[in-house]
């Protein structure tokens, strides 16, 4: 399991991507009455990220405030908690909603210039899947 | 020595996963809302063999194809939570969901009765 292909390809995007689909799973979670803690592996099993991937992300959501780490397990923050699901949401509400483009609805290469560099210079690298 | 008796594998899972959208789509036309892991439970109940990873997934993709909508109800008795409904577009999708599903039952049901037949042929 990798990076899903709907996924933003640029660094910038991809951490503002990466942080709302963790902090949403975990405000779900949580409201669904699991609590506010999650693993790697549970990231996986959500959002369909390579787990080593995912960690990286939770780790830098601690860097920014919103998680706490307590050896694997990572928890939402006050801070976290504080910014609230909703607001979040209606935050990044355009950024990650991939728009019009002619690879497919969930392609990213239309979102931006960067994104659209981003994926040229994959799809020349490698097999790209516009899924 | 015995012979090895050879078996089908077991199939432990219930439904097929592949009927695990429109269940959501037909729960959700049913319950006009529901949250996430009311409808996880409504689906387990009704046979599907599908974690919670796997509705949630589910739900974030038909909300992207605007199947469904969300919005975060408050609680005063605990965190917020996700309330699902069907969109227009949703309610078509339960539509045809629930008459793709009638046409796998006619399906089963005419091989079923196939299997049961004797061959006349071979008589």
């Amino acid at each position: 399991m990798s990076i899903p292909a709907a996924s933003p390809k640029s660094d910038a995007l991809a951490a503002l991507y990466w942080r709302s689909e963790i902090l949403q799973v975990m405000y779900w979670l949580r409201g669904e009455g699991f609590g506010d803690v999650v693993d790697p592996g549970l990231i996986e099993r959500f959002l369909g990220v390579d787990a080593a991937i995912g960690m990286t992300y939770l780790d830098r959501l601690v860097d920014e405030g919103y998680l706490v780490r307590d050896g694997d397990w990572y928890a939402l923050s006050e801070f976290g908690l504080e910014r609230g699901a909703r607001e979040f949401q209606e935050a990044f509400a355009d950024l990650t909603k991939p728009t019009h483009g002619e690879c497919s609805d969930d392609c990213w290469c239309h979102a931006s210039v960067d994104e659209a560099e981003a994926c040229i210079a994959q799809r020349l690298g490698h097999d790209h899947d516009h899924a | 020595m015995p012979e090895k008796t050879t078996t089908m594998p077991e199939n432990s899972d219930g439904l097929p996963r592949r009927f695990l959208p429109g269940f959501l789509l037909l729960s959700l036309e049913r319950d006009g809302t529901s949250y996430g892991y009311e409808l996880y439970e409504t689906v387990r109940s009704l046979g599907l063999s599908v974690d919670l990873a796997a509705v949630y997934r589910a739900l974030r993709t038909m909300q992207q194809r605007e199947l469904v909508t969300s919005e975060w109800v408050a609680s005063l008795a605990g965190p917020d939570r996700r309330l699902y409904s069907l969109t227009d577009t949703g309610r078509r999708g339960a539509r045809a969901a629930a008459t793709e599903l009638a046409a796998v039952r006619d399906g089963l049901v005419d091989a079923l009765e196939y299997f049961r037949a004797p061959d006349i042929s071979r008589t």
